[in-house]
């Protein structure tokens, strides 16, 4: 079956060679965006062909699963078969391309990384740790907070995720230990009463409910980023006395 | 006898704690212009100023509790939702006047990005985004007018008077 010669309006011109499958080179004067294969079965993905009867449009990738005989330099390619994948074959690679992405993500997911806690606020010992490992530690009362969130996206898709707590403390802040410069919102960088925190991967340290607003609470915070997925903001808090 | 009295007496103390917060929290809002559910979309498209399309990025969801001073004493509000910023991106626009283009209450950033609030914290069961919106696409429905305040109550400033926002939305598929 021969390719539909330039000039025909099916095969537009670049020169070069390309590999087909290891198999054979064909050699062009042009890239080979549409030739026509009467013998290929009817396929209903978009962008290989609009019809059995008129001809096949193969995008890059299909052309690579397309057997063409070489020709005479200068002439269009002849093709010897059309490899095109008969349904039972595509569903059965379209199968296994989703047996594969699944085992691939849940790798993915088993791995993604996320820098463990600081330290654990949770007990005596936790908090002198914090109080060690911290940049900045400051105190006020909660008045407002902002819970953040923004898609996540992984191989399979994307989904929604909390990112962090922003904290807005009261004009009774004060500061405990150093200075904190970059642990504020972006947007308010001026704003002395706002901290935010440090990472989504400390959540179960810093994540701070509407239901604590008009409490006195302790941050302790860093500076720099500490791991992976982690930046500047407080690591662990500390709930204090009225 | 002495029973009854003490069981009265804590009646009306939790009477008197929870009535003012639910009283002040009521009548402070005003309805929203419309509902979505049973008006349906014609109706708050014909009641808002602006009409935008388009698939969240972020949501940010502020909480706080409105305090107002009278004199020596200080009313409090319990905690609870302030309201919500939403950053979109592949923005379509259904109905969108030049002026708010201009004036906001949207800040659109010129990439096909754009920075939304909700009107007000009182409307927080209709307007306010389930937290799995992000990558979702969603059409909101907003204003960009004060909305008519409601009378005061003891003193306190009427919670809808902000410039504008989301009054309503619906998820696309």
């Amino acid at each position: 079956m021969r390719v539909a010669a330039p000039g025909e309006g099916t095969l537009v011109p670049f020169g070069g060679s390309i590999s087909l499958a290891g198999t054979r080179k064909a050699h062009f004067n042009g890239p080979l965006t549409r030739l026509r294969c009467r013998a290929c079965p009817r396929r209903g993905r978009r962008g290989w062909h609009k019809s059995p009867q008129t001809g096949i449009q193969l995008s890059h990738a299909d052309f690579f699963s397309t057997l063409l005989e070489p020709s005479d330099r200068g002439q269009p390619p002849v093709v010897r078969q059309c490899s095109l994948p008969r349904p039972a074959e595509a569903l059965l690679y379209r199968f296994a391309v989703v047996v594969c992405s699944l085992f691939f993500c849940s790798a993915a997911l088993a791995s993604y990384p996320c820098t463990p806690p600081i330290c654990d606020p949770t007990t005596a010992d936790g908090l002198r740790q914090c109080a060690a490992k911290a940049d900045w530690i400051t105190e006020g009362t909660i008045e407002q907070l902002t819970d953040n969130y923004g898609p996540h996206c992984e191989p399979f898709g994307c989904s929604s995720q909390w990112y962090g707590v922003t904290v807005t403390l009261g004009t009774d802040m004060k500061m405990l230990k150093g200075a904190i410069v970059a642990g504020r919102p972006s947007d308010m960088p001026g704003r002395s009463d706002m901290v935010k925190s440090a990472s989504h991967c400390f959540s179960r340290f810093v994540k701070i409910t509407p239901a604590m607003i008009g409490q006195r609470v302790r941050l302790f915070g860093t500076e720099k980023s500490v791991g992976p997925n982690t930046g500047p903001g407080f690591f662990a808090f500390e709930m204090l006395a009225q | 006898m002495r029973a009854t009295h003490i069981t009265a007496l804590a009646v009306l103390h939790v009477a008197m704690l929870a009535a003012p917060a639910v009283s002040l929290a009521q009548g402070l809002c005003p309805p929203p212009p419309c509902d979505l559910k049973k008006e349906g979309p014609k109706a708050c498209e014909a009641k808002a100023t602006w009409v935008l399309e388009g698939t969240v990025e972020s949501l940010s969801d502020n909480f706080s509790r409105p305090c107002q001073r009278f004199g020596d004493s200080r009313e409090c509000l319990p905690p609870g939702w302030a309201g919500a910023r939403v950053g979109l991106r592949e923005l379509q626009a259904v109905k969108m006047p030049i002026r708010v283009i201009i004036e906001g209450p949207l800040i659109f950033t010129g990439d096909g990005k754009a920075t939304i609030e909700s009107a007000n914290r009182c409307w927080e069961e209709a307007i306010r985004l389930p937290t799995h919106s992000p990558t979702k696409r969603v059409r909101f429905y907003g204003m960009d007018k004060y909305q008519t305040p409601p009378t005061q109550l003891h003193g306190w400033p009427p919670s809808a008077s902000r410039d504008g926002g989301y009054f309503a939305y619906e998820f696309i598929k």
